[in-house]
């Protein structure tokens, strides 16, 4: 459920050069297209849709780098 | 060396000049423009000090183009200052402008910390925006690298004094 929601964040916010659906949990966010402000708007659109807020040591490019670390984080943040 | 000139002997150090960083970036102004229209305040202020956004008022367009230079701004000091990691918060990067116009990066906080641990002691601006885009560049100015372990071997490894970015340094705004 959550990698849907995480996916649909990223094909609405991500600015990926590559299809949503081609990319693996793995696959490297910034490799695929995504800049760092496009980041900022993946995040956001993360917080609305899990009704969190990501505490300043979540705060990393690692953070959004992909699918898989988005999933780890939400999840240390029991979302 | 030049003919006839006699040999200066230093020591190594003495003949280093202070270690340059720099960081360049570019953002879509129309980026900016979309996050205002969807996230609006909580865009702002996830990335824009109350200073940055009080420095953007103005139309639409040039609102999101200050805003998009701001952000450029943000980013090339994350790369001048060789954070492979940090990405935020971005409120900890500020770009102040003076009467004058002229514009200075304040660091707060993640930011402040991690330039002070490189031995990075002052940044430098610069911001432009032509047609769709945004960039800025900013150059930062550090000790060199005997100066750092100079300095690291007299604290035992504890931050050096005297490193702080611009000389100020204030706690995180917002997030």
């Amino acid at each position: 459920m959550s990698e849907q929601v995480i996916r649909q964040v990223l094909a609405e916010h991500a600015h990926l050069s590559t299809s949503i659906e081609q990319l693996a949990d793995s696959s490297d966010l910034y490799e695929a297209g995504m800049t760092s402000h496009a980041s900022v708007n993946v995040m956001l659109g993360l917080e609305d849709a899990f009704d969190i807020e990501f505490p300043e040591r979540l705060l990393r490019k690692s953070t959004f780098a992909s699918i898989a670390n988005i999933q780890a984080a939400l999840a240390e943040l029991d979302a | 060396m030049i003919a006839g000139a006699k040999a200066i002997h230093r020591a190594p150090e003495a003949v280093l000049s202070p270690r340059l960083t720099v960081g360049v970036d570019t953002v879509r102004i129309s980026e900016v423009t979309e996050s205002l229209a969807r996230f609006g305040k909580k865009y702002l202020d996830a990335v824009f000090t109350p200073h940055e956004q009080a420095s953007c008022a103005g139309s639409a367009e040039a609102r999101a183009r200050g805003l998009a230079a701001r952000f450029a701004a943000k980013e090339a000091t994350f790369k001048a200052l060789r954070s492979a990691d940090l990405a935020g918060p971005w409120t900890a990067i500020e770009v102040r402008r003076d009467t004058g116009g002229f514009t200075d990066i304040l660091l707060h906080g993640r930011a402040a910390e991690h330039a002070r641990r490189s031995g990075l002691r002052d940044l430098s601006v610069s911001m432009t925006h032509d047609g769709e885009l945004a960039t800025a560049i900013v150059v930062a100015v550090g000790d060199t690298v005997s100066d750092r372990l100079t300095q690291f071997g007299a604290s035992s490894g504890a931050i050096a004094p005297g490193t702080i970015v611009a000389g100020r340094e204030q706690p995180c705004p917002n997030r």
